[in-house]
Formats: structure tokens, C-alpha cells, sequence
């Protein structure tokens, strides 16, 4: 119960986050996609929890709805062989993972972003959400999974 | 999980097919362009809320300033409109006084009165019609509720009137009732007073004093002056202090007649 609303409020200051970004700075930036990214990475979250932080994902952004989820399931057929190396890695291969797979998700909204004729793409939104968002909201979802029961046990 | 994996995908396909081709679209984009509309209204007036204020006050102070000046134009429409009343009320009694038997033998002129300053110091008026309508000296002017005066002045375009009160006037009266004759002459002050009065002619306070017409200047029985005191003198007569008919504060428009 504690995990869980820690979670509800990290969630929250993420729309809110998301929400003030997008819409009164230049960049547009896709934090629900950095948190899912981390997430599947990280392998101790339930499909239940990943399929609802998708649909959110979407629900919050200029996406079409479905569009994250399609990513999420494709990116994690490869992401389930490098959970346990991501584990084991040091911050910075861990980021370094994390960039790949976030790209890999970029990749797959854009292309059903371009074959839905509703394509946005912005280099420096790119850079932004790479070099800063993605490294803060890594820190922040592994701040609160260590203190996930399974991660304790494998951590002990 | 392969299996879900491939069912996930197809919701994803038939949620992405939901959102573009149906209604869902377009009430999401509706929904977030409300609520960003919103925001940036929030936050504007937040960030402006300073110079909000001020503007208000100012906007509030020039609203009241305008609502004084509108104030007082709607004072002055309602007084000319009341005026205006006034004078079409008086146009319609003057007229009706010239279908009056009593005015048979006499030349009828509506004017238009003048207050001047002689209506306050020296109970007299202006009138503005004067030779060029065939005004003469001496002329009578009544109004619906009695006898005003006598013309004291012509000039071409105008006239001066005395009233019944000036000191200078006087006039050959009979009392209503009992048709006892008498002289009256203006008392100032907007009273008439009325001396040597026989004390068998049976005056009444409240009696009403009318023309003769035994002179040739006002038609018999037109109104003149309501006795308002009666006192007696050592002379062995009675002396009467009367008050006009006529409230000339209310007067705008007045008949002039003229003996044919």
C-alpha cells in the first residue's frame, strides 16, 4: 500500500510535469514512455501496471491511443533476455540501455505515427528528453523499486 | 506470454483504428484543448493579476465617472421632456379655450410665455408674438384657469404682459355668487386687494371674483381671484385680500384676445 501510493504520486507529478512541459516550454517530451522504458528494463513490474501506464502514456499526449502499448509489447520481446544484465550494470550502462530501448520506443511511435499521417518529430525534444528527462526519471523508478519486495530479496 | 503478446498488439491496432476513425478523437482533443485553454488562462491571470487590478480600478473609476455624466443627461431629458409635456398640455387647453363661447367677439392668439427677469421682480412676462400677430396695448390674456393680465408693452416680435397682481393694474370684478361689483387692483406679492367692498354685498372668504364684462377688454365670467381674508376698515367698508387663479409658476403658453 505505501509502494503503491508512492507510485500514484510519482505518477501524478509526472502528468503534471508532462503537462506544464509540453505546454508552456518549446519541448514535448514523453516521460510516461521514459517510465515504461525503465520499467520493462527493470522486469519487476506487472504486465497490468505496464498496460495501464501505456494507455495513460497516450491518454496524456497527442498520440493515438494503443500507440504506446503496440511500442511497449514490441520493445519488450527484447527486453526480457537484458533484465538481469541491466541489473547487474553500473549507472552508466545502465543509461546507456536505457537510451537504446528508449529510441527503440521513439522509433516504433513514429513509424505508427507516420503510417496514422500523424507524425511530430523535434530534434531537440529528442535531445531534451534523452540527456535530461530520461536520466531523472531513471533515478527516480529505481529509488522506488529497490524497495520493491522482489528487488530486496535478489539485492540481499 | 507470447500469446498475450500477440492479442496486446491487436488491442493496440484496434485502439489506434477506435481513436482515429471514431468520436474518441475528436473528445480527447476537445477535452485537452479545454483544459490547456484553461491553464494558460489561469496562469495569465495569475501572472497578471496585478495590472489586472489596476486596470479594473482604473476601468471602475471611469465606469462611475461615466455613470455620473449619464446620470445627469438623464436629469436634463427628464426635465425637457417634462417641459415638453407641460407645454403640449397647455398648447391643448389654449386651444380648446377658442371653441369657448365666452371668446366669441374677441381675436384669439396662442404665445408662448417668456420668464424673464421682470417675472420674478416685477410681475410681469414676455410674450413671443407682438405687433406682427396684431397684438395691441391693452389687450387681455387668459389661460383654462382665469384672467393672467393685460399687455403693457408691444414690440413687433414681442410683448411685455402685466399680470393681475402688479400694483399698476387694476380691475372692475364681481363676486360669483352675488354679482356684487368692485374694484381690485394688484397687491404685489402674488395677491390682489380689493377695497371699499359694501358690507351688504355678503363677500365670503373663498368666494370667487370674475370679469364684468362691462369693459371691453375681458369677456363676463372669466375667473380672477379667490378671496382669501376680509377685514373691515374705519371708513365704514370692507377691504378683501385675494389671490390669483392663475399659478403662474405653471404657465407656459398663454390666449391673447383681442376685441374685433
Amino acid at each position: 500500500m505505501k509502494n503503491n501510493l508512492k507510485y500514484l504520486i510519482m505518477l501524478l507529478a509526472a502528468v503534471f510535469t508532462q503537462f506544464m512541459v509540453n505546454n508552456f516550454t518549446i519541448f514535448y517530451v514523453d516521460i510516461f514512455g521514459a517510465v515504461l522504458v525503465i520499467a520493462l528494463l527493470l522486469g519487476s513490474y506487472s504486465w497490468l501496471f505496464l498496460i495501464c501506464l501505456s494507455l495513460l502514456a497516450d491518454l496524456l499526449s497527442h498520440w493515438y491511443l494503443g500507440t504506446h502499448l503496440i511500442g511497449m509489447v514490441l520493445i519488450s520481446i527484447m527486453s526480457d533476455k537484458i533484465v538481469n544484465f541491466y541489473r547487474i550494470s553500473n549507472p552508466l550502462n545502465k543509461f546507456v540501455i536505457a537510451v537504446f530501448y528508449y529510441l527503440l520506443l521513439f522509433f516504433i511511435i513514429v513509424l505508427i505515427g507516420f503510417i496514422t499521417k500523424k507524425v511530430f518529430f523535434s530534434v531537440t525534444s529528442l535531445l531534451f528528453q534523452i540527456f535530461v528527462v530520461l536520466p531523472i526519471v531513471q533515478l527516480i523508478v529505481h529509488a522506488l523499486a529497490k524497495k520493491n519486495k522482489s528487488n530486496s530479496l535478489f539485492y540481499e | 506470454m507470447r500469446f498475450y503478446r500477440f492479442w496486446l498488439i491487436f488491442l493496440g491496432i484496434g485502439l489506434i483504428s477506435l481513436d482515429k476513425f471514431s468520436f474518441v478523437g475528436f473528445a480527447r482533443d476537445y477535452v485537452t484543448i479545454f483544459i490547456e485553454k484553461q491553464v494558460s488562462l489561469s496562469i495569465y491571470r495569475v501572472r497578471n493579476y496585478p495590472l489586472l487590478l489596476i486596470l479594473n480600478t482604473q476601468q471602475q473609476r471611469e465606469l462611475a465617472k461615466e455613470n455620473a455624466d449619464l446620470q445627469k443627461k438623464v436629469e436634463q431629458y427628464s426635465v425637457m421632456l417634462q417641459q415638453s409635456q407641460n407645454q403640449n398640455i397647455e398648447i391643448k387647453n389654449a386651444s380648446m379655450l377658442k371653441d369657448d363661447v365666452v371668446y366669441n367677439n374677441f381675436q384669439q392668439t396662442i404665445a408662448k410665455a417668456i420668464l424673464d427677469v421682470n417675472f420674478f421682480a416685477n410681475n410681469q412676462v414676455l410674450i413671443d408674438i407682438g405687433s406682427n400677430k396684431n397684438i395691441n396695448l391693452g389687450d387681455a390674456v387668459v389661460n383654462k384657469d382665469g384672467v393672467i393680465g393685460q399687455i403693457n408693452s408691444v414690440n413687433k416680435a414681442s410683448a411685455q404682459l402685466m399680470f393681475v397682481t402688479n400694483p399698476d393694474f387694476k380691475i372692475y370684478l364681481q363676486s360669483k355668487t352675488t354679482k356684487a361689483k368692485m374694484l381690485a387692483q394688484g397687491g404685489g406679492h402674488n395677491s390682489i386687494i380689493v377695497n371699499y367692498i359694501d358690507k351688504s354685498d355678503n363677500l365670503q372668504v373663498g368666494d370667487i371674483l370674475e370679469t364684468t364684462g362691462l369693459d371691453d377688454t375681458y369677456p363676463m365670467g372669466i375667473p380672477v381671484a379667490k378671496v382669501t381674508k376680509i377685514f373691515y376698515e374705519n371708513n365704514g367698508f370692507n377691504n378683501a385680500v385675494c389671490v390669483p387663479v392663475v399659478n403662474y409658476n405653471a404657465m407656459q403658453y398663454v390666449l391673447v384676445l383681442h376685441k374685433e
